[in-house]
C-alpha cells in the first residue's frame, strides 16, 4: 500500500479535472501535493509514471496547448465530459442480474476489477439487486487467469512455459474459455504458426504480457466458439448394447433405450449411444458388474482390459 | 494491477458513491465495493487528505472521520468535482459481461431477458467489443432450473428424482431447497434433506425431475459454505502411482500432494475411489494404504465372473 502515491495521483486527477485550461508541468508541480521538494529529474520521472498509471485506469488525460499560435510547452487537462460515466439506467431485474454478477469473482483475481466496475455503476445511481438464493462463482483465482484476460482485452502477445520450464510459447490470445472451472486460452501460437489451446493450470510459472497493446487483430468470435465446442464430448455416433443391473448406472440408462435382447437374470438390456469408446469403457468399468458390455466387441474389450488390470492386483489379505 | 492503482480506481467511484448517499454506513459502503471496513477507513483517510490545489481547508474534501470511526457513518462533502464516477474501461465491461455469462448458466430461463439486456447495456458503455469468452458450466436443464427457482421463490418443499454419482442409482429425496450455487464449474442445489436431517448438495445435471410436495419449507438456517473442496473431503489420503496418460486426475480431483508419479488424493467416499480405480485400469494403482484398493479389486473380479458366465458374442 502506498497511501502517498494514491493521494498524489488522486490530487493530480482533481487538479486536472478542475483546470479550465491546459496546465503546464510547472503549474502542476507547484499545485499538487507530493510533487514539491523534488529535484527536476525526480519530478519528471514521477509525473510520467503517474500519467501512465492514470491512463492505464482509463482516465483521459489530454495533452495540448492553450495557444495554437505559439509552440509553447504542452499542457495537460481532463475534460469532465470524457471522464464522467454518462447517465445509466438499469431495470430492477437487470439490477438483480448485476447483483448476482457482483459475486462471481469473489476471492478470485478478477474481483477488484469487477468490484470497481460495479462501484462505478453504483456511484451513478445503480442499486445492485439482492443475490437472493443464487450464487454463481467462477474460480480463476490463478494469477495467470488475470494476466491472460487483461492481455486478451489489450490484444497483447503473451509468453509462457507450457507443461515444463524452458518450452517458451509465444501466443496471440484470441479468446478465453472457462470449462468446468478450468481456464483455457485459445490463440495463435506464433512458434508453430497455428492456433492452439492451452490450459492455464498446465502453464509452468507466470504468463508475461508483452508490449505493445493492439499487436494483432482478433478473428471472428465464431472461431473461438468452434474451438470451445471441440473441448466438449463428441456427439454420439455409435450404439452399444449394455446389460444394466436393477436401478444402477442411472446416467447410462437415461441416455439409452430399453430393448428386449437376452441378458442375465436381474439385468435389463439397453441400447446406449456413445461418442468415444474410451469414455464408455470407463463408465462401464466403473460400474463393474452392474453394467456388462455385450457389444460392440471393441468397447467390451476396452472395458475388460480395465477390469482385468485391476482384478490381477492382490487384495491386501493376499499380499505376502 | 497494483494495490495503489486499485485504490485510485476505487476512490474515483467511492467518492461519488458516498456523496450520493449522505449518512450511509461503513458496513453498507464496504459491502457495495466488496472491501473490508478497515480498507474503507483507509480509503476515507486518503480522501480526507485530498482536494483542489491550494490545500486550504476550503479546498479539501471534507470527511467526518469522527463520525466514521465513532458511529460508523460516512459524511463526505466538498467534492463536487468528483460527483460522477469515472467511465468504465473496456476491461471492466468485459469482466462484468463474463460474470453475467456465468450467472446465465445457473439462472432460470425467465431471467435470461434481464441478464441479456443488462449485458447489452454494458456493451454500449465500452468503445471496444468485449474479447471472446466462452463459459461452460455443468448445469441442469432449463426445466429443472425453472422448477427449482420457483420452489425457492415460493418456499416450497420438493421431491427430487436424483441420479447419485458414486453409486449410479436413482433416489427420490424430499428436500427444502436453500440455494443454487456454481462452484468449480458445476451447478448445485443446496438443500436440507428430510431423510438425512442435514444439508446436502445435489448436482443440477443429475436432478432428473422436481415435484412440489404441496408443503412449505421449514426453517433450517443457512447451508454451510462449501468453498474449499479440499476442506470438504474429510476422508483419508490415498496415494496412487499414476501413468502419464492419467496425470489429468491431478487437475480434476482434490489432490493433497504429488511426488513424481505418486499422487495423493483426499478420498471422501470409498465408492468414488473404487470407481476411479476401475476407470483408470492399468493407468493407476493404489500404493498406500493398499487395502484402499480392495473394494475395486473385488468389484473387478466379480464383474469378470459375470462376463465369464454370460459370454454373449455379438
Amino acid at each position: 500500500m502506498a497511501p502517498r502515491k494514491t493521494e498524489r495521483q488522486l490530487n493530480l486527477v482533481i487538479c486536472l479535472l478542475a483546470a479550465r485550461r491546459f496546465l503546464s508541468r510547472e503549474t502542476i508541480r507547484s499545485s499538487v501535493e507530493g510533487y514539491q521538494g523534488l529535484s527536476d529529474p525526480a519530478f519528471q520521472r514521477m509525473f510520467e509514471r503517474d500519467k501512465d498509471d492514470l491512463r492505464d485506469l482509463g482516465i483521459p488525460i489530454e495533452t495540448g496547448s492553450n495557444d495554437a499560435f505559439f509552440d509553447d510547452e504542452p499542457g495537460y487537462r481532463i475534460l469532465a465530459g470524457d471522464f464522467e460515466l454518462p447517465p445509466v439506467e438499469f431495470s430492477q431485474s437487470e439490477q438483480v442480474a448485476l447483483g448476482l454478477a457482483a459475486h462471481v469473482f469473489d476471492g478470485a483475481g478478477l474481483a477488484p476489477q469487477a468490484s470497481t466496475a460495479l462501484g462505478k455503476l453504483q456511484a451513478a445511481g445503480v442499486e445492485l439487486g439482492s443475490p437472493g438464493f443464487v450464487q454463481a462463482h467462477l474460480g480463476g483465482d490463478d494469477e495467470n487467469a488475470v494476466v491472460v484476460w487483461q492481455a486478451l482485452g489489450d490484444r497483447r502477445r503473451i509468453r509462457f512455459d507450457y507443461r515444463q520450464a524452458g518450452q517458451a510459447r509465444l501466443v496471440e490470445p484470441w479468446g478465453v474459455l472457462v470449462r468446468r472451472g478450468a481456464w483455457y486460452v485459445y490463440g495463435n501460437d506464433l512458434g508453430r504458426s497455428a492456433p492452439r489451446m492451452f490450459r492455464l493450470s498446465r502453464i509452468a510459472g507466470v504468463v508475461e504480457a508483452l508490449e505493445p497493446a493492439a499487436a494483432y487483430e482478433l478473428p471472428e468470435r465464431s472461431v473461438v466458439e468452434a474451438a470451445a465446442s471441440s473441448l466438449e464430448p463428441t456427439g454420439a455416433t455409435e450404439t452399444a448394447l449394455l446389460a444394466i443391473r436393477g436401478s444402477a448406472a442411472a446416467g447410462l440408462r437415461r441416455r439409452g433405450t430399453q430393448t428386449s435382447a437376452g441378458v442375465p437374470e436381474g439385468y435389463t438390456a439397453y441400447e446406449v449411444p456413445y461418442g468415444s469408446v474410451g469414455e464408455l469403457a470407463e463408465q462401464a468399468a466403473a460400474a463393474a458388474s452392474d453394467v456388462l458390455v455385450l457389444s460392440p466387441a471393441h468397447v467390451r474389450d476396452a472395458t475388460l482390459a480395465r477390469l482385468r488390470a485391476v482384478a490381477a492386483r492382490p487384495l491386501s489379505t493376499e499380499r505376502a | 494491477m497494483s494495490t495503489s492503482a486499485d485504490q485510485v480506481a476505487r476512490l474515483l467511484a467511492l467518492i461519488p458513491y458516498v456523496q450520493a448517499r449522505p449518512g450511509i454506513t461503513l458496513t453498507e459502503a464496504a459491502a457495495a465495493f466488496s472491501i473490508s471496513e478497515r480498507q474503507l477507513m483507509a480509503d476515507l483517510w486518503i480522501a480526507f487528505m485530498c482536494g483542489l490545489p491550494g490545500g486550504l481547508p476550503g479546498d479539501l474534501i471534507e470527511v467526518d472521520m469522527d463520525a466514521a470511526e465513532g458511529e460508523g457513518v460516512i459524511r463526505l462533502a466538498n467534492a463536487e468535482i468528483l460527483s460522477r464516477p469515472l467511465r468504465l474501461v473496456p476491461h471492466e465491461v468485459a469482466t462484468l459481461r463474463l460474470a453475467l455469462q456465468v450467472v446465465r448458466e445457473v439462472a432460470a430461463p425467465e431471467s435470461y431477458a434481464a441478464i441479456d439486456s443488462a449485458s447489452a447495456k454494458l456493451a454500449t458503455m465500452s468503445w471496444e467489443d468485449a474479447p471472446p469468452a466462452v463459459v461452460s458450466i455443468v448445469t441442469g436443464d432449463e426445466g429443472v432450473r425453472q422448477s427449482l427457482v420457483d420452489a425457492l421463490s415460493n418456499g416450497r418443499r420438493v421431491r427430487l428424482t436424483y441420479d447419485r454419482g458414486a453409486r449410479g442409482d436413482t433416489t427420490e429425496p424430499v428436500v427444502d431447497p436453500a440455494s443454487l450455487v456454481v462452484r468449480e464449474g458445476y451447478a448445485y442445489l443446496e438443500a436440507w434433506s428430510l431423510e438425512r436431517d442435514g444439508w446436502r448438495s445435489y448436482r443440477l445435471d443429475r436432478i432428473v425431475a422436481v415435484r412440489e410436495t404441496g408443503e412449505a419449507t421449514a426453517m433450517h438456517g443457512v447451508p454451510p459454505k462449501r468453498g474449499d473442496w479440499l476442506a470438504d473431503s474429510t476422508g483419508p489420503d490415498v496415494t496412487l502411482r499414476v501413468s502419464a496418460n492419467a496425470r489429468w486426475i491431478i487437475e480434476y480431483y482434490p489432490v493433497a500432494h504429488t511426488d513424481g508419479d505418486l499422487v495423493t488424493l483426499r478420498v471422501g467416499d470409498p465408492a468414488w475411489l473404487r470407481q476411479l480405480v476401475l476407470r483408470l485400469g492399468d493407468e493407476a494403482e493404489v500404493v498406500a494404504p493398499v487395502e484402499a484398493q480392495d473394494d475395486a479389486v473385488r468389484a473387478a473380479r466379480e464383474a469378470l465372473a459375470q462376463y465369464a458366465a454370460w459370454t454373449l458374442d455379438s
